[in-house]
Order: C-alpha cells, then sequence, then structure tokens
C-alpha cells in the first residue's frame, strides 16, 4: 500500500497517526519546555466598536443595538448571523463563528483587554511593525522572534510564522510547518517511507548518515574559515545553525489530520487559522518551537463594514478558541501566552451612507491577551465617544483627564516584562520607547 | 550624445564604471567623470549632499513640507525633494538643489534665507544662522554653484571592489547558466570562455537568453512581483465575467474534460507572465510592459477573450500571437483599453479594488511593483488621529493623509473604467469620483479626453519616469543575488552611518551604471540581466583577505550567497544529475514545484507571497530528504549505463574498491566536485581528501558488515538500478545493477548525498 494512501485511510479512520513507535527517537534533554507565544495579527485593520470598546452611537455603529459585558470587559453584542455575513445559510458554517460574548463568557476570566492604543499610524505595514514590535521606526524584530531568540535560539522550528509581522532581525531563522504527511518524511529524512510501520528502509546506515552530517560540518567549517565576504560568511552561518538543530525535527509529533472545513470554501482562511494553531501547539508540544505568529486577513472593510467586520471577528474569535482548546488537549494552555492585535482600527465614522458603506484607517485600536502572568477580567484603558485615545493614570491605569498615553511601545514594555524578556541583552539591544505602565498589572 | 533620465552620461562612461566595479579597479575616474570635468565637482556635492547634508537639513527638516504630499508641495512650493524611499532620490534631489540655487534674492541664494525665515517662507524659522546645520548648507550651496552644469557620473571610487576575488568566466557562466536556463554549460562554450576570457561572457549571457529555459525563469522573475500564478489553473477562467467574456460561460468551455480546463486555464493565467516574456523574447523596450497596446495569446486564451487572431497550427499551444481582448460592455462590443500589464484582467484580480477603496491599492502596488517606490514607507510619520475628524474630506484635505492619497487617488484614476466590484468588467461608460485628487501622475493632470485611454495615458507616463529603469534593475538584482537592494541610510547619527552610506553608494553607483546602460539599450531586459549578472553583486566569492570592520561593512551585501529557491534548486538538479527530484509514483511532480514548495521557503503566489532567504530546521531537513533521495534514484541507475553515457561516475564500476580501484575512485571523486559543486580541485586537494575518507570509512565498515552477514548485499529496493526513473519500464537483466556485494554503489551514494547538500550546490 502506499504510503500516502495508508495515511489517507487512517485519517478517514481517525486513527491518531504519529511516527511509528518502532522508529521514534527516544525524548532527549534540550527540549523547550515553555512558555509559549502565539502572536495572532487580525490583518487590515479591525474595528474595536465591533469587539471590547463597543459604543451605541449611531455615526459609529449602524448594526447592533446592545452593548454586553463580561465582568469589567465590555463587547458589542451582535449575533452569529450567517445571511448578514454573506455566507451560505443552514449548510454549518455558524458552529465556526463565535460572538464577543460566547468568547468573553469562555475566555473573559483569562482575558486582559486593553483599550485606547494610540498606533499613531494608519499605514498597514507600520501599524503592523509596532504592535508587533512596539516601534513603528527601523527594522525591529517581532515580539515572536525576540522571544525565540531570548528562549531558545537553536531550535530548528523556534519561530514559526503563517502571516503577520515576522520580521526576525536576523536573530533566529523564521519556520513555515505544513502538514503532518509533508512533516513526517522530513523528520526521518534517512528513511525511505517514514510513514509506513512496514517499511523500515533507510537510504544509509545510521553511522553513514553520521559520518556525512560530521564531513559536511568539518567542511562548512573549513569553507567559512576560508571566507572572508560577510554576506557569504552570514549565509555559512545559517545553514550551520539550521543543520545544529535539524534532527530534532524527529521530535515533533504533528496530528494526523489537520482541521478541515468539510461545509464549504467559504471558511478557508479561518480553516487555515486553526491549521496552524494545531501545528503551533504541535511544535511547542515537541519542545520544538518557542513562539507562532499568525493571522487571518480580512478586515480592511473600507466597503461592507457591517457585513465583513462581525463576520471576520467572529471567525477570528473562533480560531483563538480553537487554539486554546487545541493547547488546553496538548496541556500547555496554563503555559502560553496569547496576544491579538491588529494593525490599527477602524473609524470613527462610516464613509457613506448606503449599507455598504465602510469605515477607514483610524489610528487608537484594541488589542487581547492571556496568559500565565496576565490577569484575567481585566480592562484598561479607554477611548473618548469620538475614538480618541483617553489618558489613563500611571499609577491606578484607571482613565484620566491627563496622564499617559497607552502606545504600542508602552504594551512591548509590559508584554516583554510579564513574559520575563524585558532584561534580555536581546531586549535591550532593540529598546522600546514608553512609560512602564501596569498594563497587565 | 543620448541623455538618459540620469544626465548626460553616455552609455559607454557608464558601462565603463561598471566594469571598472567588474575588475575592482581603482583608477577609473577616481570620481572625476572621464571626459566631463564638470561632472567632476557635481559628484563631490553629490557626495557631501550623501555624507553630510542630507540627514541632518533635508532629510530631517525640510523633507515633511517639501517632500510629496507635503505642505509645500501642495503649495506649489518650487522646491521640492524626494525621500530616500524614491530609487534615485540622491540624484533627482541633487538636480533640483542644482537648479534651485540658481534663485537669488539680492544676491544670496534663497535657498540659504529661507530655512532663516526670511523671504516669505511657509514653514518660518526652521534653521538658525550660524548653525552647525546652516554651515553644512551653505557648503553644499557652494559646492554646488561650482558644479556647473554637467551630469554627476556614477562614482567609480564609490563601487570599489579591488579587494574582492570574483568567480572566474567559467564559473560565473556555469552559475548564470544554471540560474537563467536550467543546464550547465557546454563543451564548446567553456572552450571559448577558457580562451577568450572575461570577453567572451558578454555574448554567451546574450545567447542564453534566447534559450527556451530562460523564460521560464524570467516569468518566476515577474512573478514574484505581479502573483498572477494564483490563477495558473482553471479558476483564472472563473475569474472573467460571463456578460463580458462570455467564451468563458460557453458550452465548449464547460464541457472540457478538468485536464483540458486547467490547460485553458493556464493560458489565460498564464497571460500577463507571457506578454513580459514576449517582449524581452524580441527585445522590445521593457517599458512595453506597461505601454503595449496588445497581449499575447495562445489558442486557448485567444478564444476565452475572443480575439481576432489566425494562428497558423490552432492546435498548437505554443503559438503565441500579439492580440487585443474584445469585450462587451452593456451588450455591446468595445475595444479594451490595453495598457500591458496593467489590463491584464489577472492583474486587475490580483490586485482588486471596492467601491471604497477605489483602485488606490492597485495604484499603490503600480508604484511599488513598476517604480520601485514603497508608498507607506514614504508616509510613516506619527499620525495625530484627532485631525482627520476635523475635516471634511480627509484624504484631500488633511495633509497627514494627503502625504500619500496626493500621490496614488490620481494614479487610481487610471483605473476608473474598469468596474470597482468585477475587477477586469472594463465600462467605457463608467464615471470617476470627483471628490477624489484628479487622475494624473505626478504634476500631470489627465484631461477628460483621455479618460476612454486612461491606463494607456498612465502606462507612457510609467514608463518615461526617471524611476522605471532604476526600478527594473532592482528587480532584476533582487532576483539574481536573492537580496533586496540596500535602502540609503536615514539616521546620520547612528554609528555605523559612515559604513552604510559606503555600501549604499557602492550598490548605487553599480545600479546606477546599469540603470544606464539598460536605457541605452532601447531598455533591453537582457541588457539589464547581463550587467546585475557581470557585477561583483553576483560574482563575489571571496576577499583577498580579512577585511577591517568597516570595511566589512562596506561590502557587506557583496557577493554569491543567495539560497536557491525551491524552482531554481529544481532546475539545478536535473541539470547536474540527469534526474528530476520528483514523486515515486509520478516522475512529472517535482517534489520542489509542490510538496516541499512552501516549506523549502518559496512562494504559492497567494496566502504566502515572500520568500525565505535563509534556512530553517525543516528547509535543512528538505535538503537531507532531497539529497538523499536523489542519490538513491541516480547512484545505481548510473551504473546501469555504460560508462561512456554515464552523468555521475564516469571512471568507475561497481566493483571498484578502494583496494583495487583507488585511483579510479579518486579521479571519480574530482570529476564529482567539478560536475555537482563547480569546484575545480588538484589533486590532493584536503576537499578532495575528505570526500575520499567518506567513501572509504563507508566502504571499510559496510563491506565489513555485509562479509559477516549483518548488513544484506542487496540494495535497497527503492535505490536499486532496475527501472528507468523517468519512463518507470524495467531494465533488462543484464544492466540492472540491484546487488552490491562490494558496498561500492551504497558508498558512492553516500557521496552523492554528501555533495548534493552541501553548501555550495544549495546556495548560488
Amino acid at each position: 500500500m502506499k504510503r500516502r494512501k495508508f495515511l489517507q485511510l487512517a485519517g478517514l479512520s481517525g486513527l491518531a497517526l504519529t511516527v511509528p513507535t518502532a522508529k521514534r527517537v527516544e525524548a532527549q534533554e534540550g527540549l523547550y519546555g515553555g512558555p509559549y507565544y502565539v502572536l495572532i495579527t487580525a490583518s487590515g485593520g479591525w474595528d474595536p466598536r465591533f469587539m471590547f470598546d463597543p459604543t451605541t452611537d449611531a455615526e459609529q455603529n449602524r448594526y447592533y443595538a446592545v452593548q454586553g459585558a463580561a465582568g469589567a470587559i465590555p463587547y458589542a453584542d451582535w449575533p452569529i448571523d450567517e445571511a448578514a455575513f454573506n455566507i451560505d445559510v443552514g449548510i454549518g458554517y455558524s458552529s465556526y463563528l463565535m460572538t464577543n460574548g460566547a468568547f468573553l463568557a469562555k475566555h473573559g476570566n483569562r482575558l486582559t483587554v486593553i483599550n485606547g492604543v494610540d498606533t499613531s499610524t494608519n499605514n498597514h505595514e507600520a501599524g503592523k511593525r509596532t504592535m508587533m514590535s512596539g516601534s513603528i521606526p527601523g527594522k525591529y524584530p517581532a515580539i515572536g522572534a525576540l522571544l525565540a531568540a531570548a528562549r531558545a535560539p537553536n531550535k530548528p522550528i523556534g519561530f514559526i510564522s503563517s502571516g503577520g509581522y515576522d520580521a526576525t532581525a536576523g536573530l533566529v531563522p523564521l519556520a513555515r510547518v505544513a502538514s503532518a504527511d509533508s512533516m513526517r518524511d522530513l523528520a526521518f529524512p534517512n528513511e525511505v517511507d517514514p510513514g509506513n510501520i512496514d517499511n523500515t528502509d533507510t537510504y544509509h546506515l545510521a553511522q553513514t548518515v553520521g559520518r556525512i552530517r560530521g564531513a559536511q560540518r568539518e567542511r562548512l567549517q573549513a569553507l567559512r574559515d576560508a571566507q572572508h565576504l560577510p554576506r557569504l560568511n552570514r549565509s555559512m552561518g545559517a545553514l550551520h545553525l539550521a543543520r545544529e538543530t535539524d534532527s530534532e525535527l524527529s521530535r515533533l509529533a504533528l496530528p494526523a489530520d489537520l482541521a478541515d472545513i468539510t461545509v464549504g470554501g467559504q471558511l478557508n482562511d479561518l480553516e487555515r487559522l486553526m491549521q496552524q494553531s494545531q501545528l503551533a501547539v504541535a511544535g511547542f508540544k515537541s519542545g520544538l518551537a518557542v513562539s507562532a505568529s499568525l493571522s487571518l486577513g480580512g478586515f480592511d472593510s473600507h466597503a461592507n463594514h457591517d457585513r465583513d467586520q462581525p463576520r471576520q471577528i467572529a471567525k477570528l474569535l473562533y480560531g483563538v478558541d480553537f487554539l486554546m482548546t487545541e493547547a488546553a488537549a496538548a496541556g500547555i494552555d496554563n503555559n502560553m501566552y496569547v496576544v491579538v492585535v491588529s494593525d490599527f482600527a477602524r473609524g470613527p465614522r462610516y464613509n457613506g451612507t448606503n449599507s455598504n458603506a465602510g469605515k477607514d484607517h483610524w489610528p487608537v485600536t484594541s488589542m487581547f491577551a492571556m496568559g500565565p502572568n496576565i490577569p484575567g477580567g481585566r480592562l484598561v484603558g479607554a477611548t473618548t465617544s469620538d475614538q480618541r485615545a483617553r489618558f489613563v493614570d500611571p499609577a491606578t491605569m484607571t482613565p484620566a483627564d491627563s496622564g499617559v498615553k497607552i502606545t504600542p511601545g508602552t504594551v512591548h514594555r509590559a508584554l516583554r516584562r510579564v513574559m520575563g524578556i524585558d532584561g534580555h541583552e536581546l531586549a535591550q539591544r532593540y529598546p522600546v520607547l514608553g512609560e512602564d505602565l501596569p498594563l497587565f498589572g | 550624445m543620448r541623455r538618459t533620465r540620469f544626465g548626460r552620461i553616455t552609455a559607454t562612461a557608464a558601462s565603463a564604471i561598471a566594469v571598472a566595479a567588474l575588475v575592482g579597479a581603482t583608477s577609473c575616474g577616481g570620481g572625476k567623470g572621464k571626459g566631463d570635468s564638470a561632472g567632476a565637482d557635481c559628484s563631490d556635492a553629490r557626495q557631501f549632499l550623501a555624507e553630510q547634508a542630507w540627514g541632518p537639513i533635508f532629510g530631517g527638516v525640510c523633507l515633511e513640507c517639501h517632500g510629496p504630499g507635503g505642505l509645500a508641495s501642495e503649495d506649489n512650493a518650487k522646491f521640492r525633494l524626494l525621500p530616500p524611499e524614491y530609487p534615485g532620490f540622491l540624484d533627482a534631489n541633487l538636480e533640483h538643489l542644482r537648479g534651485f540655487v540658481k534663485y537669488e534674492y539680492d544676491g544670496t541664494p534663497m535657498i540659504l534665507m529661507k530655512p532663516l525665515g526670511q523671504l516669505e517662507h511657509g514653514g518660518g524659522t526652521k534653521l538658525q544662522d550660524g548653525s552647525p546645520e546652516m554651515e553644512l548648507l551653505q557648503e553644499l550651496v557652494t559646492q554646488l554653484q561650482a558644479s556647473g552644469d554637467g551630469a554627476c557620473a556614477p562614482s567609480a571610487t564609490a563601487a570599489s571592489f579591488e579587494d574582492v576575488v570574483l568567480l572566474d568566466p567559467v564559473a560565473t557562466y556555469r552559475k548564470a547558466s544554471l540560474h537563467l536556463v536550467g543546464r550547465l554549460p557546454n563543451r564548446g562554450e567553456i572552450d571559448r570562455l577558457l580562451s577568450e576570457g572575461e570577453a567572451a561572457l558578454p555574448g554567451l549571457l546574450d545567447a542564453l537568453m534566447t534559450e527556451p529555459g530562460f523564460y521560464d525563469r524570467l516569468k518566476d522573475i515577474f512573478n514574484d512581483l505581479l502573483l498572477t500564478n494564483r490563477y495558473y489553473r482553471s479558476n483564472s477562467v472563473g475569474l472573467l465575467g460571463t456578460e463580458e467574456f462570455p467564451e468563458s460561460d460557453l458550452a465548449w468551455f464547460e464541457n472540457l474534460d478538468n485536464d483540458t480546463q486547467n490547460r485553458v486555464g493556464r493560458a489565460v493565467g498564464a497571460e500577463p507572465l507571457d506578454l513580459i516574456a514576449h517582449i524581452v523574447r524580441n527585445d522590445r523596450p521593457f517599458s512595453e510592459i506597461l505601454t503595449a497596446n496588445y497581449t499575447v495569446m495562445n489558442p486557448d486564451s485567444a478564444r476565452i477573450y475572443n480575439a481576432d487572431i489566425n494562428f497558423a497550427d490552432p492546435n498548437d499551444l505554443n503559438e503565441y500571437h500579439e492580440g487585443k481582448i474584445r469585450t462587451f460592455a452593456n451588450g455591446q462590443l468595445v475595444e479594451y483599453p490595453h495598457a500591458g500589464v496593467l489590463t491584464s484582467p489577472m492583474f486587475l484580480n490580483r490586485f482588486p479594488t471596492t467601491p471604497t477603496n477605489r483602485s488606490r491599492h492597485r495604484a499603490r502596488m503600480v508604484l511599488q511593483h513598476f517604480l520601485g517606490t514603497d508608498i507607506l514607507a514614504v508616509a510613516e510619520r506619527p499620525l495625530d488621529p484627532t485631525r482627520a475628524t476635523a475635516f471634511s474630506n480627509p484624504t484631500r484635505e488633511d495633509s497627514a493623509c494627503a502625504v500619500c492619497h496626493s500621490i496614488i487617488d490620481p494614479i487610481a484614476g487610471a483605473f476608473q473604467k474598469f468596474d470597482e466590484n468585477d475587477m477586469e468588467e472594463f465600462d467605457p461608460a463608467q464615471e470617476w469620483h470627483p471628490e477624489m485628487f484628479a487622475p494624473g501622475f505626478k504634476d500631470d493632470v489627465m484631461q477628460t479626453t483621455d479618460f476612454p485611454q486612461a491606463p494607456s495615458w498612465l502606462g507612457q507616463r510609467l514608463a518615461a519616469d526617471d524611476r522605471f529603469p532604476l526600478a527594473t534593475v532592482y528587480t532584476v538584482f533582487g532576483a539574481l543575488t536573492g537580496q533586496k537592494p540596500a535602502l540609503f541610510p536615514k539616521d546620520a547619527a547612528s554609528a555605523t552611518f559612515a559604513d552604510d552610506l559606503a555600501a549604499w553608494q557602492a550598490q548605487d553607483a553599480t545600479l546606477r551604471a546599469i540603470a544606464i546602460e539598460f536605457e541605452a539599450q532601447n531598455l533591453n531586459l537582457k541588457t539589464a540581466i547581463r550587467q546585475v549578472i557581470l557585477s561583483p553583486y553576483y560574482r563575489a566569492k571571496n576577499a583577498t583577505g580579512p577585511l577591517e570592520p568597516g570595511r566589512a561593512a562596506q561590502l557587506g551585501n557583496v557577493g554569491t550567497g543567495m539560497l536557491s529557491t525551491p524552482e531554481l534548486l529544481d532546475r539545478k538538479i536535473l541539470a547536474i544529475v540527469g534526474l528530476k527530484w520528483a514523486r515515486s509514483y509520478d516522475y512529472n511532480a517535482s517534489m520542489l514545484r509542490n510538496d516541499y514548495q512552501i516549506l523549502y521557503g518559496g512562494i504559492d503566489s497567494d496566502a504566502v507571497t515572500e520568500r525565505l532567504t535563509d534556512p530553517n530546521g525543516v528547509m535543512s531537513n528538505v535538503v537531507w530528504r532531497m539529497a538523499n533521495e536523489v542519490s538513491c534514484v541516480s547512484t545505481a541507475y548510473d551504473f546501469t549505463k555504460p560508462a561512456e553515457e554515464r552523468t555521475l561516475f564516469p571512471d568507475v564500476q561497481p566493483t571498484d574498491t578502494p583496494t583495487n580501484a583507488e585511483d579510479r575512485i579518486r579521479s571519480n571523486i574530482k570529476y564529482l566536485h567539478a560536475l555537482v559543486l563547480g569546484e575545480t580541485l588538484e589533486d590532493g586537494h584536503p576537499e578532495l581528501e575528505r570526500t575520499y575518507r567518506l567513501f572509504f570509512d563507508t566502504w571499510q565498515e559496510g563491506s565489513a558488515l555485509v562479509a559477516a552477514d549483518q548488513e544484506p548485499s542487496r540494495i535497497v529496493y527503492s535505490c536499486r538500478g532496475r527501472e528507468n526513473p523517468i519512463t518507470d519500464q524495467e531494465l533488462p537483466d543484464e544492466v540492472k545493477v540491484e546487488d552490491d556485494d562490494d558496498y561500492a554503489v551504497r558508498s558512492w551514494m553516500a557521496v552523492m548525498t554528501y555533495l548534493l547538500s552541501d553548501y555550495k550546490f544549495i546556495y548560488e
């Protein structure tokens, strides 16, 4: 039987297929044990007024009439409405969408929401960069790259990305991860057919593999020693670094089947987010990954705002919930940080009077985060009635008429602190400007 | 003398500089433009502007108002500046400054009075008299006044590579041949390079660019920009409106089997890249990608696009002709307003718009792809969110918004006749949005009489823009070297500013010289490709010795060291080994173009559009798997052929071992180093010794295990030489290589894995 056919059948029968036990390499020391970090970008610029900074001002909201609250966190209370979202009705899509209220009911007690974050930009690229690095100017590393470099720089897939701002500044390699089928073949490159338990053929004897790798290592070192041009030296160093730990990939235990929204093709973007969440969790669980950058697009609602924003928010929240469910199943949800941001915001008014009107870019946005040291049920920051950032008292974090504004810089200073890398040499190499605010308590 | 966009510099002079850079000569002009004394002084002023005056004065103080979309620009101030994000910004600004210093008031250049708040300066007082900045400005004015009217030649000293070791002509040609056409040089080409040396390279490179394989690579290069391969299958036809393109909805298409629908879809989806290939193939000015009043179609796409083309053989899918798309608007057949790729239905869909976006995103991509200008980077500045609400039409009235919109909205106006919901639907009756900036380009406003041909109007101006040649060279440079051109260092206070600036200047001088040559050769893209290949950025393989830190920084982006893309590595494997790395059950399915395309850092032109340029642990394992699988499928199979027909092992037999044929084994190892890695090594070279040691140790251990019955004498099933890997046809028993009693075949497999996973194989 062809291996892929076997995998297909295994998937259909629900077998939890991992690498055949007989072939599995026993765990060794040196695996990364957490904490883990997932950085999610709602790409295009979401509308906080449709999330956790709601308003019933008709100039800013023509869609929902009711505001809800989950403890201290307010929310826009709109329902799942497939017809209003312009997706096929009645074929099961609604089970993949989540309202603000449902999300907060499930996760609000571990969530800190920050409203009134002044990004100072309406520029997509700059917005993503500053929300994920804390800095608009310069090519700062994304916080995911910084965390991977600080925590475990030599992991083969230390920083996984499937989207969002993921610049590494050369601190760590950026990795992509795909289906179990492909990854399994890569995890065991010397096995002819790693997925077929009946086939134990290898291309080379184990000793030969070691000999090849040893000779390869010696040769690469000799090439580097004789090389004086920085670009070539850098590229040789990158290969050397990648090879240092590539054999660890054999520890990567991936799910046999990735999420499949089989009911149709209108939630493909969510399906991809779910699959990438599964792969990230697998990377964490295997001790090979430190951080993952994920994204969901479709938020740039210059048109049809009231159709597209709630639909994409509902996808995003379901995606985050799915991630948490996967992490819980892997037993790492209590050791995982999740930070969710967008480029900026939309608003404050609609750009037209028609039902298909949109909202344009707006720099004052929101974000939310959860994780081991992040308090739940917490709301900090606020906006004015016309969606400008309010000052906060730097001591109490309550909105005030004067004080400081929350910026991506202040957020990242707080994130670095709560994630324990603020004193790290790499964090100091890339300082972010702003006040030290107790955003996360 | 042809006046180029970069000033009065002859192509010959530019070539001289490029060649000087190539051979590392420092004596080529020494920064003083040969035969152009006025240009000599100007080069000094250019240097002063870059090194000292730009950062603290123009970039730091003036640009915010005098840059594109700034307050001064809106007020039609004469003094204009371009930001560093504009290709060629330094030269454009220098040229403008040289003109502007001639404006005087009572004998004093106005540029020295305005920033002091004297005369009428909308920005008020910006600099203090006697300040260091004013002294710098005074010095710059003095130098500009002394520079006369001559053009500024790219500085040869800026591009000094005397301490850089280049690939020799044979090695350069091997690299280029593998990259451009996916084959190794033939004997005749090598002989010519050996006899004629450097002089043979340009002609041989030009000849390479007439081969079919070159156009595959060319399409890959420009797909990285246009990303239209997203529609490379049947869904391209599905994009087309059935009222506008009725053929896409007719029974003839709907009733086709899947394979044929995919074939038609490929023809439609590939249309913009086919147009680019057609222009380059026929040595047309590359600007035709923006101005062509036609596109290129084969019988499949011509039928979908309702084009009136007579094909010699309607069944020949490789027959391409120029033709015009014929579309329906409101039930009437209308003339499609062709403007190169700008009006390609695939391009329009790949960069879509909405009724409120109004083609702005498309305009942004036009600027980025064809003029190398990242408008979002231009507009990167802190925003005051309270401002926008004070304006009823902020995109025009609020300078924070207008900085971008004044540039992109006029360009967006060129797409005014295309529907904002159905991208490729062309409607001549459609009106534009009067509240936006008027359609146009830079200071040129489009007349309403030009509206019906608005894309063409824009295309002509894009093609004539100073940035177009340089931006095209940037694209070629990125594709051939795997790195984006360095950005001008903005932070003059940075500790590395001087070195960063030197690195930028060296690269800028090289690329500008190439752009001049490219333009002088009628914008023939092959010129740009050839000249980039001849430059040290493609050819440098080492420095002559250890570099001081400052010099190392200056040479930071020089040299080979590009990780092969999945597509390039795929072609390289076939070219060198003679077999594809393909699925075991489908030789046509390349692993690097299917299973591992994304994992190996490639793109799918859809969700993944950025290539990875450094390997990670996953990519490293892709290489190991490739090396193992390719060595497996190729080694024993190669031994099934007569020695004279073998690709890999012409010097040895599968029974040769170190005990009976050491010399032949060493000879074949030397041959493999040359074939696989392009290394010509002398006998006894440490690398040959290392590889021989690998062979010997593997053989010694393996043969002992076989002798002790601890390892089978038979090669594992999938690696046996028993069938033709391409055709799957079983080989005659007498030539099969399935047993390996001496463990020599498997030792060669180890050597092949070692070589195929080597740095020099997977990097360019």
